[in-house]
């Protein structure tokens, strides 16, 4: 029976301040240029069972990643948040936005990961696997805004398959060392002695090569985890598709792996195990290596509304941006 | 704003004798809350609004995404007796701090605050919460009167980008998820978990120093269960109603600059004082760098329905 393992899709979540600040750019900084702009956006663990995983942008999404200029400000990423690069296309009219070359943008940023993971990039910072590309048209004048996300996922040959029926629930009291802070992105695990404890061994960056080059050797499932904005108890959330994408690429003799999907050490956090079989990806490499090594492949990703439709979604902020609407308020 | 900047910066603690604090008392309270919940954080908002008188780095705090399942006219009466009973604070005087009356909430509802019929909900079932209190047709009605002409989406359509039918998608919605090709038991599971995913209100709070009143002032930012921040009006309806036209307000937030909804802090060193006081008389020795948790819990009289964390052990 096939038990193919589906990936709950972010839920874009812009901060009204995000929104603010993309104004006064506009007015100040950019004002007709079109040009892409690198964005930083965060995600964190879903704060209840009931809430969408979100991809969340604020006010700061603007500041520089890391700076050598330290008088400049650089982005902070909130606690226990992760990052994901995103490029943000803005533009003058309503008409460019509707008429932007959305899969063309779309297309750019899947090779650009697909680019980081074969030139070994992403080994040295897995970030690089969550991108997202952000479409505008700010009306200013009204403080309305029309905008599009897509996040993608390259797609393998075949769906990733679970090996087991359903994930399994874990317990995280008997994760060691684990601390909230210092929790990676991608990181890998060792099992102890008793079947329900786990030993952190190290992020992907440091330790993931040795690891997985080890498990290989000696014939072993390795396990690795993640930090998953996702609460649902059978589904992992989308930073996990490319990561493992990363992994087929990367090691293309690995055939099964284990994730934990790591929700927080909350009360309610509902970590799971998940026992995957990974896609042969020696096809799609060799199609690419064809193609100049471009990432010709299918990748997913745009959000959709309510009803399932890819469509531009709508905020208009007049209520807290309005001179005149805040005087009514204010008493 | 400008009486601000000639007030002196309160230098002794007067936290015993007023229920104020000091900027410092307010970093040392705020560490302690950020150190037990990991859900609130310092934040240093826009730099070129820092005041001097607090760290660059701590200038107020912030939680996110806390959810709002529920309107507060749905609230039970007995959980908002509970909590009344729990602090019942001055009832005395005009324009003292309110609590929420036990009893008889239903009843003496001003008319021109609320519309009453869009607040009702058929809450048996905590889950059926999600949708919110208004049908969206309505919603679109409200915001073509604020918010000036909504754009018909459909024409931004864009036939180009039709995505591949992805089998490892988790839908948002059942329609097309059952649309996939391998639509065996397994996709049907899958489908009933998604539904579990509540939509519902989030807000985000924060917490500023107010050099003026020497306590921590509250600030609360809405959004809808489509991620489409919440109008004022629509920000009074998770607000109890003995506050929501008394004590809260709308301003500019001092280290954002963006307009929020704020919890007026007039009475908050008289409330805190009695609290400390509480203490005092069952024997606690009131600590400073437990302020904020003290604090969390009386703002939770005025906007019960938003469960943000303020879980410490200890007694008032």
């Amino acid at each position: 029976m096939s038990n193919t393992l589906q990936f709950k899709e972010f839920s874009s979540f812009v901060n009204i301040s995000f929104w603010h600040e993309l104004s006064n750019k506009k007015l100040d900084e950019l004002k007709l240029s079109e040009e892409p702009i690198p964005l930083n956006a965060h995600y964190t663990f879903s704060p209840s069972q009931q809430l969408d995983p979100f991809l969340c942008l604020e006010f700061n999404a603007f500041l520089k990643n890391n700076t050598i200029n330290t008088t400049e400000n650089t982005y902070v990423l909130p606690p226990r948040s992760y990052l994901s690069h995103g490029t943000l296309f803005n533009y003058n009219t309503v008409d460019d936005f509707k008429q932007s070359p959305k899969l063309k943008l779309f297309d750019e940023a899947s090779k650009r990961i697909w680019n980081d993971i074969k030139n070994g990039n992403v080994d040295k910072d897995t970030s690089l696997l969550n991108r997202f590309i952000l479409l505008t048209y700010a009306d200013i004048k009204n403080h309305q805004f029309y905008y599009m996300f897509g996040i993608p996922a390259l797609l393998p040959s075949q769906p990733i398959q679970q090996f087991t029926e359903q994930p399994e629930s874990i317990n995280i009291e008997s994760i060691k060392s684990f601390s909230n802070q210092s929790l990676p992105q991608y990181f890998c695990l060792r099992q102890g002695d008793d079947q329900s404890s786990f030993e952190l061994i190290g992020s992907i960056e440091e330790k993931g090569n040795q690891y997985l080059n080890d498990c290989l050797k000696d014939g072993s499932i390795p396990l690795v985890g993640f930090c998953d904005p996702c609460p649902l108890p059978s589904n992992p959330g989308w930073p996990l598709r490319n990561f493992l994408i990363y992994l087929s690429v990367k090691y293309p003799s690995l055939k099964k792996v284990k994730v934990i999907c790591f929700r927080g050490n909350g009360v309610n956090s509902n970590n799971i195990l998940l026992s995957l079989e990974l896609p042969s990806m020696s096809e799609l490499i060799e199609k690419q290596q064809q193609d100049g090594d471009q990432w010709s492949g299918k990748s997913v990703g745009w959000e959709k509304d309510t009803n399932g439709k890819i469509a531009p979604r709508f905020v208009s902020l007049a209520s807290t941006m309005d001179p005149l609407k805040l005087a009514e308020q204010s008493v | 704003k400008t009486v601000e900047k000639v007030t002196p910066t309160l230098s002794t603690s007067k936290f015993l004798e007023e229920g104020v604090l000091t900027p410092e008392e307010f970093v040392q309270a705020g560490d302690l809350l950020t150190d037990k919940c990991q859900t609130w954080t310092w934040e240093s908002g826009d730099p070129s609004r820092n005041v001097s008188y607090l760290p660059k780095e701590k200038q107020f705090l912030l939680t996110r995404n806390v959810p709002c399942y529920t309107r507060v006219r749905t609230l039970e009466n007995e959980s908002k007796a509970a909590i009344a009973e729990e602090i019942r604070i001055e009832e005395d005087g005009e324009d003292s701090w309110v609590a929420p009356q036990p009893t008889g909430n239903q009843d003496d509802i001003d008319d021109d605050k609320v519309d009453i019929s869009s607040l009702k909900i058929d809450d048996k079932k905590p889950n059926t919460t999600t949708t919110t209190t208004k049908p969206n047709t309505n919603n679109d009605e409200d915001e073509d009167e604020d918010d000036g002409d909504i754009p018909d989406l459909d024409d931004f359509q864009d036939d180009n980008i039709i995505e591949e039918d992805d089998p490892a998608v988790l839908s948002k919605n059942k329609t097309t998820t059952t649309t996939t090709n391998n639509s065996n038991n397994n996709t049907e599971s899958k489908v009933e978990d998604n539904d579990n995913i509540l939509r519902t209100r989030t807000y985000d709070i924060s917490i500023t120093y107010d050099k003026y009143y020497q306590t921590p002032r509250v600030w609360l930012f809405g959004y809808d269960e489509n991620r489409k921040p919440l109008k004022p009006e629509e920000i009074f309806e998770d607000i109890s109603e003995d506050h929501a036209h008394k004590t809260v307000t709308i301003d500019s937030h001092p280290h954002l600059g963006i307009s929020f909804a704020y919890i007026h802090p007039c009475r908050h060193a008289a409330v805190m004082k009695k609290l400390v006081d509480r203490q005092s008389e069952n024997g606690k020795e009131p600590r400073v760098d437990q302020y904020l948790f003290l604090f969390l819990k009386f703002i939770s009289v005025v906007i019960p329905t938003i469960e943000y964390d303020f879980t410490l052990e200890f007694d008032t």
